[in-house]
């Protein structure tokens, strides 16, 4: 880390020592700058802890422009609160593609961390933790996510989902007859 | 959840394409990779892509079996069971008949016995497969008397597979449906057949949008004389002797029923789409969605209760005993 690079507008916040700071500064696609602690992003995403060991990160605020300032706040909001909240290291994993481990259930707080969220604030953070290779947020929102597609119908899952439905009705037919068993719900 | 995330990013040229407008293919992947087998299938209904994305071989499915235990996206076939009342006593047998393409098709038969409290003694138990490879992807599966009727093929008539719960084993031959029945087939004309039970009797029904036929399979309830070559089926015309001018039939997606006892009481599971009281007219069903108000509590149990009392006691039973992925229907004892 260097010191300062001499940007001397940015805000008095960043005037610190970058060398002894002990948060990254995130700024969300409309330009709205979160502070996050170094460790839990380090932790929690691959992406920003691969830009804080090369270097990469901004103290001016790193630009995330592909996410949105309500979905950054809620990833900084997780971010806190998993610092508060749970000792636990085995939280990561350092692939986030397929793998065959069996999902981890959210934790409590973690299932109220989502709940509160709307369909569209849980969109975006899923993409936002996709963005940031951050596994376990992933995992909490698309087990939400999950959770609320399981009891829905294929008409239910193209509305929420935006999806415009392009078989013909005869189509439509045959396989709901071929997958009659799965249209009564577990 | 907010319910109108209709307009968001709509021609985003990053998003999945086909496979869904609102999310980024990853993420998407990610959520559906959570979503267990069944619902999951069911969502080949979506739209062409999510049935590529969903139908084997697929990287998706490969990843999503590799991360559930069951995964009828992989194989292709689900578990599908049967319970019954086998023996008295309160006594409950479930059946689970399932299919296997690991090792070419095959299927794969085990039977528990549950106490009408929902306990079960002891283990799933192997039983030998069914004379006929069953499909398991449908649901035209019903118990009556003590007998588990499996549809077997309906293109060209009725044929059946049976299986006798008290004996627990599969009648050597298959049964074939009334021979007087309209033939052939058309599917554009909504026409259907399937099995029901009628007061405990097990029942071919032919159906059109409008009208339905029912042919009783006769017989004293003595399993043994299901045959193929004695069976006899007779045609049931729309006046049978129910109570109180109504019978109750299961249809062929597996209702609960109390089969014209007095009471009754079965293993229940499932949400029920096309079950429901009927009452007799001139040669027209009237299927009434009574089963609706059951939704709610359709967790597997076990039901006891009058016919007249539509909302049954539940005692529910663990899912765990059920069987992983399978699907029960309903039965008296």
């Amino acid at each position: 880390m260097e010191v300062d690079k001499g940007k001397g507008e940015a805000e008095e916040t960043r005037k610190v020592a970058e060398a002894d700071r002990d948060t990254v500064t995130l700024k969300s696609s409309d330009g709205k700058l979160f502070e996050v602690s170094k460790e839990a992003a380090a932790r929690l995403s691959t992406v920003l802890a691969g830009m804080i060991a090369g270097g990469s990160i901004d103290d001016n605020g790193t630009d995330l422009k592909q996410i949105g300032s309500e979905a950054l706040e809620n990833v900084v909001d997780y971010c806190n609160k998993h610092a508060n909240s749970i000792p636990s290291a085995a939280l990561i994993s350092s692939s986030i593609s397929f793998n065959t481990a069996p999902f981890k259930e959210p934790e409590e707080w973690e299932r109220k961390f989502v709940d509160r969220l709307s369909h569209d604030a849980l969109f975006d953070l899923v993409e936002a933790a996709n963005f940031l290779g951050m596994e376990r947020l992933l995992d909490v929102t698309c087990h939400k996510i999950s959770e609320m597609m399981k009891g829905k119908s294929p008409d239910q899952i193209r509305e929420v989902f935006n999806i415009k439905n392009d078989y013909t009705k005869e189509e439509l037919e045959e396989i709901r007859q071929e997958l009659a068993w799965a249209f009564y719900d577990d | 959840m907010a319910a109108s995330p209709q307009t968001r990013r709509d021609g985003d040229g990053e998003s999945g394409g086909g496979i869904g407008t609102l999310l980024h293919r990853d993420a998407l992947y990610e959520i559906l990779l959570r979503v267990p087998a069944k619902p999951l299938c069911r969502f080949r209904a979506v739209c062409r892509s999510w049935r590529s994305l969903l139908s084997a071989p697929s990287s998706f499915v490969a990843a999503h079996a590799a991360r559930h235990r069951c995964s009828p996206c992989a194989t292709g076939c689900p578990a599908a069971t049967a319970g019954t009342g086998g023996g008295g006593d309160g006594e409950y047998k479930v059946l689970s008949l399932s299919t296997s393409r690991h090792y070419g098709m095959r299927n794969l038969c085990k039977i528990l016995t549950v106490d009408a409290g929902g306990g079960s003694h002891g283990e799933w138990r192997d039983v030998p497969a069914p004379p006929v490879v069953l499909e398991t992807f449908h649901r035209h599966t019903l118990v009556a008397s003590g007998t588990v009727y499996h549809l077997v093929d309906r293109s060209n008539g009725w044929t059946i597979a049976a299986f006798d719960l008290e004996a627990e084993q599969w009648l050597p031959d298959l049964l074939h449906g009334p021979s007087d029945a309209p033939v052939p087939l058309t599917p554009a004309r909504r026409e259907r057949r399937s099995l029901a039970e009628v007061n405990r009797r097990l029942a071919a029904v032919y159906s059109t949008a409008s009208t339905m036929d029912l042919w009783l399979l006769m017989g004293s309830g003595d399993r043994a004389q299901f045959g193929a070559s004695n069976a006899e089926f007779s045609r049931h015309p729309w006046t049978w002797s129910g109570t109180n001018g109504s019978g109750q039939i299961r249809s062929r997606c597996g209702c609960w029923t109390t089969g014209g006892s007095p009471s009754g009481c079965g293993v229940v599971t499932r949400q029920m789409e096309y079950s429901g009281c009927m009452t007799r007219g001139p040669k027209r069903a009237h299927v009434w969605h009574t089963a609706s108000n059951l939704e709610q509590a359709c967790t597997p149990g076990i039901y006891c209760g009058s016919r007249s009392n539509m909302l049954m006691e539940w005692r529910s039973c663990s899912a765990s005993l059920l069987g992983n992925g399978c699907t029960l229907f309903v039965s008296y004892g």
